[in-house]
């Protein structure tokens, strides 16, 4: 540790050495700057105010925990919160088994006809306006009349989060030797031991960082809930949604605060569990 | 190519052909392996030797032939089912198994019972020297480590061939060369059937009972390592192993398996035969640096200028030119107290040694 320390240390100083070029650039420390303070004030304001012993949202009254507690006591912000979690929790389930086989039948399958379209149609709902989607689905569904309550949600939720559950994966499998495999089954292995023995614990990473996308994506999503929920199955940011037009009170800054701080942490265990490991090359 | 063995036959390639699209890989190999043998494929990169490796243990397909193991066709069966094990050419180790688990994998797939297990992976541990790295994951260990432990991973379900890809082609030449005795010795104490794959002819003629030189998919040669420095069959394989003269000769006279021939213009030399040859014809002969024997002038079967000398360590290569322009090369040793160098332009005389020209077949 205290090498690889060192070792950057010594870069450091051999960058700052290139005197001229920082000079030149020197302009791009107080852009970024500006560009930090322009993402994240907004956010720091909500969950300051979020602890803010007044009734109204914009006046400073003093330090106050009273609105999370109201907020845990708010029974519609409960059934949403519920909501959020099951839809969430489901349609991670169903997104990351659908993408990890898509992974494997990709990577393994050797070669097919259509198979670079496969991979484009797969990540398509990425670069699809959500927007269609969101009528595309909500259209489809009323099509064919399928009314199963959160499991409309939980259909649609699947089919936006399986690219995000795919990419973690695939980049995990294509970093992974073939000849693994290959020696799993030399020493006797059946193609499932091989499977479960070699290839799942190796892609467990990458399975797992998918999971925790496609939980977040889930769970912060708006446009396409909006659209498919009712009155029975509204999510969270929907929740939070009609709250504001009803006006805002610290009571959506504090449940706004809660659901970035979730989003937060499972975001840091994302970026934890897909940075690659030193001893694994 | 017929040649006989000794011994039961382990593996038998039968005019093995593999065809990936248009392209040739494999251009009917043929091939009898004998049990117990250190048996080893030296070619140079694309010849096809991993391809015919990965026939062997099931990863490939054959396009046409057969593949036989002590016996019986093979060629249907996946790899899993093949009593035969690989050492990678990158090891291929589980890395998330201890050096334990990379061990027992292949006899928990065979559902020993436990006990046979350890006892079996400790035995293995210990032949590679690395009883005390049980715990290891493969990522805390050396080159050479990792290497003996896929050694050890494909020598612990006692297959009856043990099938090796340039295992040895990541270490530093020190350890190859350590290696090298100690792969030897692995083949011996467990009476397991090698196939060996290399590009290295100094590994090959090291540690092989027998070579099989391959060039663009095709057999050229097979024999045991004296067999194919000392007595190569065709250009290719003289060029290949070793350092080699190739003079240009004719046909004088046939004899019994061997030929007296005419070289530079005049001098008559006799060379070895393992093909037909009519008087006349124009040949190529193959003649190892070593094999020219320097005398005083005057004395020897042809007289010879030096042309220059270059120091290589332990001997040097001098260059001679005949009376007639052909250039030899002559390895002359630098042993201590063996006389002091030539100058170029120097005379000397030259004569052959024994049985050290070979017939080349076109
Ligand atoms: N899967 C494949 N598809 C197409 N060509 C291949 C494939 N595998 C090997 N080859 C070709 O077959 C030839 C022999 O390859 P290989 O057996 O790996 O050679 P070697 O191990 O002797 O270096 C090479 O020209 C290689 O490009
Ligand atoms: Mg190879």
């Amino acid at each position: 540790m205290s090498a690889r320390t060192r070792r950057r240390a010594e870069t450091q100083a051999e960058t700052h050495s290139g005197a001229g070029r920082i000079a030149h650039f020197g302009w791009l420390g107080p852009l970024a700057l500006a560009f930090y303070a322009f993402l994240y004030s907004p956010i720091v304001v909500l969950i300051a105010y979020s602890f803010n012993d007044s009734r109204f949202a914009m006046i400073w009254q003093g330090f106050s925990l009273k609105w999370y507690a109201t907020v845990l006591e708010n029974g519609d912000i409960q059934t949403a919160a519920l909501n959020s979690l099951v839809v969430a929790t489901a349609a991670t389930a169903i997104s990351v088994s659908i993408a990890t086989v898509a992974a494997l039948a990709l990577a393994r399958g050797g070669a097919f006809r259509g198979k670079t379209l496969s991979m484009g149609l797969i990540a398509l709902p990425i670069v699809v306006p959500e927007i269609v989607t969101a009528v595309a689905t909500l259209m489809f569904f009323s099509a064919i009349g399928l009314s199963l309550g959160l499991g409309n949600l939980i259909i649609a939720h699947t089919v936006f989060c399986i690219p995000f559950a795919f990419m973690p994966i695939r980049a995990r499998l294509q970093g992974m030797d073939e000849t693994l495999e290959q020696a799993a089954a030399d020493l006797y292995a059946s193609r499932w031991e091989a499977f479960r023995l070699v290839t799942l614990p190796l892609l467990a990473p990458g399975i797992f960082a998918g999971a925790v996308l496609a939980f977040v994506i889930s769970l912060d999503d708006f446009i396409i809930s909006l659209m498919i929920s009712d009155a029975g199955t509204t999510t969270l940011p929907v929740y939070i949604f009609s709250m504001i037009r009803r006006g805002v009170t610290p009571e959506v800054n504090a449940v706004s605060t809660i659901l970035f701080s979730v989003s937060l942490v499972l975001v840091s265990i994302y970026w934890l569990a897909s940075r690659p490991k030193k001893d694994e090359a | 190519m017929s040649e006989s063995i000794a011994g039961t036959e382990a593996i038998g390639i039968r005019n093995a052909v593999k065809r990936y699209g248009d392209f040739t890989a494999l251009k009917g190999v043929t091939l009898s392996i004998a049990d117990n043998e250190f048996f080893t494929l030296l070619g140079p990169s694309g010849c096809g030797k991993t391809t015919l490796l990965r026939m062997i243990a099931g990863f490939e397909a054959v396009s046409e032939g057969e593949i036989v193991l002590y016996g019986e066709r093979i060629a249907h069966l996946p790899p899993d089912k093949r009593p035969v094990n690989t050492v990678f050419q990158h090891y291929a180790l589980f890395p998330h198994m201890s050096v334990f688990d990379n061990v027992a994998f292949g006899l928990r797939r065979l559902r020993k019972p436990p006990g046979e297990v350890e006892r079996t992976v400790r035995e293995m541990l210990a032949l590679v020297h690395l009883q005390d790295f049980a715990d290891r994951l493969p990522g805390q260990l050396s080159g050479g480590q990792q290497q003996r432990v896929a050694l050890a991973r494909a020598l612990a379900p006692h297959p009856q061939v043990l099938l090796l890809d340039e295992p040895l082609s990541a270490l530093d030449l020190k350890l190859r060369q350590a290696m090298r005795g100690e792969l030897q010795r692995l083949q011996r104490d467990t009476g397991i059937t090698f196939v060996f794959v290399t590009h290295d002819q100094e590994e090959a003629l090291a540690m092989s009972d027998r070579i099989a030189v391959l060039r663009a998919g095709e057999v050229q040669q097979v024999g045991t390592p004296e067999d194919i420095y000392l007595r190569p069959e065709n250009r290719f394989v003289a060029d290949f192993i070793g350092d080699t003269n190739f003079i240009e000769a004719r046909v004088e006279r046939v004899l019994e398996g061997a030929a007296e021939l005419i070289i530079d213009g005049g001098i008559r030399v006799r060379a070895r035969l393992s093909h037909r040859v009519a008087p006349g014809e124009a040949v190529t002969l193959s003649l190892r640096p070593e094999n020219i024997v320097i005398t005083a002038p005057g004395e020897g079967l042809a007289e010879a200028r030096v042309l220059a000398q270059t120091f290589l360590g332990p001997n040097s290569l001098v260059t001679l030119e005949l009376p007639g322009g052909t250039r030899l090369h002559w390895r002359r040793s630098n042993q201590s107290g063996g006389g002091q160098g030539l100058g170029p332009g120097e005379s000397v005389g030259l004569r052959f040694a024994e049985d050290a020209i070979a017939v080349l077949r076109s």
